[in-house]
């Protein structure tokens, strides 16, 4: 389990400490009277609801020119930025 | 700044000093300046109003409370935003909430927990917490919150204020940071129901950047504030209701006879028990999952906190594992799980026994207008200290049942009931969907019933 617990966290780019693992763990294990009852139920031959309603319709959008965000703004929260561009560590080397 | 306005900043201060329920004021002077004087006949105009910080503000930080987001300062408002200036509101202050709205506590909040105005050592309950504090203490009349699990209306049972979610897509998200799409909702507190019909006529309405927005027409919410009850059905959650006893158990049963003499038809409906046991897992399940996806683009690299690595993937690493608090990585970690055990074997579950959830309520509304049940049973947790003792069936069937209306869509509101040993409790009353108009009435006709909370009579004046 603690290994698949690491593997989970790694995958949504978190790391965790040996104590956290643990935790994680207990929290885990303390989840299963909340899970046991959705585990028992006979859902068999249901089809799966991903939301509320199911009337719901994708609009399409024109296409057509809009005023967008002028790219200072958009970069405005960026911590590393260079010539209008969002700077990370260099992938293909 | 009118001298009106700058006396309730004042006191939003001072009321905040003990709350802790701000995480950043707002600058007024501007505001006031860009008001456009045509709206000076409108309702709202120059009046007041909290924003939760999960909700983008333009030029105005916005941090879900997340040490993630610490510095993040949108360059949009979101629709409901766009609503509020448009309808004359001056924003006063962003307000705290669990960490990205992960939570029912308001503990995990970068700012620190946000206090209970009735008993300061206990939570104001969350993930809305700041906003329900603020409006509960008399500070400010109006709030914004949003609504995942039960996170503006538990806080509203909590303490004594109107908490109102609508129906799934009757008020755009777009602009909200999400928790989990298919269960977010926004919504809003004020401390009595007219208020709270004519505030959802401002931010309501279909907006086509929200996809999940829905098209119907905006009602005049308030033209159905009659008082009249006669022929109306009430269907009493039995699940609940029997696992009620002493003052609660009292209080139900008290405004369930003055339901009747006003012409009300009770009933009492009863859900299958092995759905209303599975909710809370088909809840946790489907928002943690949701979660996984929805966080994904809090990678360091963007915007908000950065934290040194030699690769993109060590800046996102670093960043996520020291931006996030422990209340939201278990979330996500457990979302990730349910994803990946048996190839979301618990996820897939999740999904059916939500179409089963659905379709039971659907069958049940077929018989009612209005569903009843009580706000919430369990004191508000002690702010430092033991959680009080709940046991699994109060936990599963009473204390977090209010998730149904987020599973459904169906529109929910909670509005003050009583007080039990110096603390308030709610009633919470559920309508079909979309019939927003119908269920204020219903609310309306229950807060003349019950009357006026006594002790926000007395902070009303404080009210300027």
């Amino acid at each position: 389990m603690k290994q698949l617990i690491k593997q989970l966290a790694d995958n949504l780019m978190i790391e965790l400490s040996d104590a956290e693992v643990e935790l994680m763990a207990q929290e885990l294990e303390g989840l299963k009277p909340i899970l046991a009852p959705l585990k028992q139920l006979d859902t068999q031959g249901i089809k799966p609801r991903r939301y509320p309603f199911t009337d719901q319709v994708s609009e399409l959008v024109l296409d057509e020119v809009k005023e967008q965000y002028p790219v200072e703004e958009l970069l405005a929260n960026t911590k590393n930025k260079q010539a209008d561009l969002v700077v990370v560590s260099q992938v293909v080397k | 700044m009118y001298p009106q306005i700058k006396r309730q900043m004042e006191f939003i201060r001072q009321e905040n000093e003990a709350l802790n329920a701000i995480v950043t004021y707002a600058e007024i002077a501007p505001q006031l300046a860009e008001l456009d004087p045509a709206l000076a006949q409108q309702p709202f105009y120059q009046a007041l109003i909290a924003v939760k910080d999960n909700i983008c503000t333009k030029g105005l930080k916005t941090t879900a409370s997340s040490r993630l987001l610490a510095d993040y300062v949108p360059i949009y408002d979101a629709t409901v935003v766009e609503k509020l200036k448009q309808a004359g509101f001056i924003i006063a202050a962003k307000t705290s909430l669990d960490e990205l709205a992960m939570g029912g506590n308001n503990l995990s909040a970068a700012t620190g927990p946000v206090a209970n105005p009735y008993d300061l050592t206990r939570v104001a309950g969350g993930s809305s917490g700041g906003s329900a504090a603020l409006v509960a203490s008399g500070a400010i009349k109006y709030a914004l919150g949003s609504d995942t699990g039960d996170s503006i209306r538990k806080p509203a049972s909590y303490l004594s204020i109107v908490g109102v979610k609508p129906t799934y897509g009757r008020i755009s998200r777009f602009g909200v940071i999400p928790y989990a799409a298919s269960l977010d909702h926004v919504g809003y507190f004020t401390r009595d129901v007219r208020d709270a019909a004519k505030l959802l006529q401002v931010l309501a309405g279909h907006d086509p950047k929200d996809l999940t927005s829905s098209t119907k027409p905006v009602e005049d919410y308030e033209s159905y504030l009659t008082n009249d009850l006669q022929n109306v059905t009430f269907g009493v959650l039995a699940n609940v209701y029997e696992l009620l006893t002493g003052e609660h158990l009292a209080a139900l049963d008290l405004l369930i006879k003055q339901l009747a003499e006003k012409g009300a038809i009770i009933r009492f409906i009863r859900l299958k028990d092995e759905l209303m046991e599975a909710m809370l897992g088909t809840y946790y399940v489907l928002a943690n999952s949701e979660a996984t996806a929805n966080s994904a683009n809090l990678d360091g690299l963007r915007f908000g906190l950065q934290l040194p690595g030699e690769t993109y993937q060590a800046v996102m690493k670093n960043t996520r594992t020291a931006g996030f608090s422990w209340a939201v990585k278990k979330r996500l970690i457990f979302g990730n799980y349910a994803l990946e055990q048996a190839e979301g074997e618990l996820y897939q579950q999740a999904l059916k026994a939500r179409q089963l959830i659905i379709t039971e309520f659907e069958s049940s509304f077929a018989e009612i207008d209005c569903l009843l049940t009580i706000g919430h049973v369990a004191k508000p947790a002690l702010i430092k200290g033991p959680a009080e003792p709940v046991s699994l069936k109060e936990n599963l069937i009473i204390e977090n049942s209010l998730v149904f209306a987020n599973l459904t869509g169906y529109p929910s509101v909670t509005v003050p009931l009583t007080f039990i040993e110096g603390l308030p409790v709610g009633i919470n009353l559920t309508a079909k969907p979309f019939e927003e108009g119908k269920l204020f009435n219903y609310c309306y006709a229950v807060e003349q019933l019950v009357g006026l909370n006594p002790e926000m009579k007395r902070r009303k004046s404080y009210e300027l």
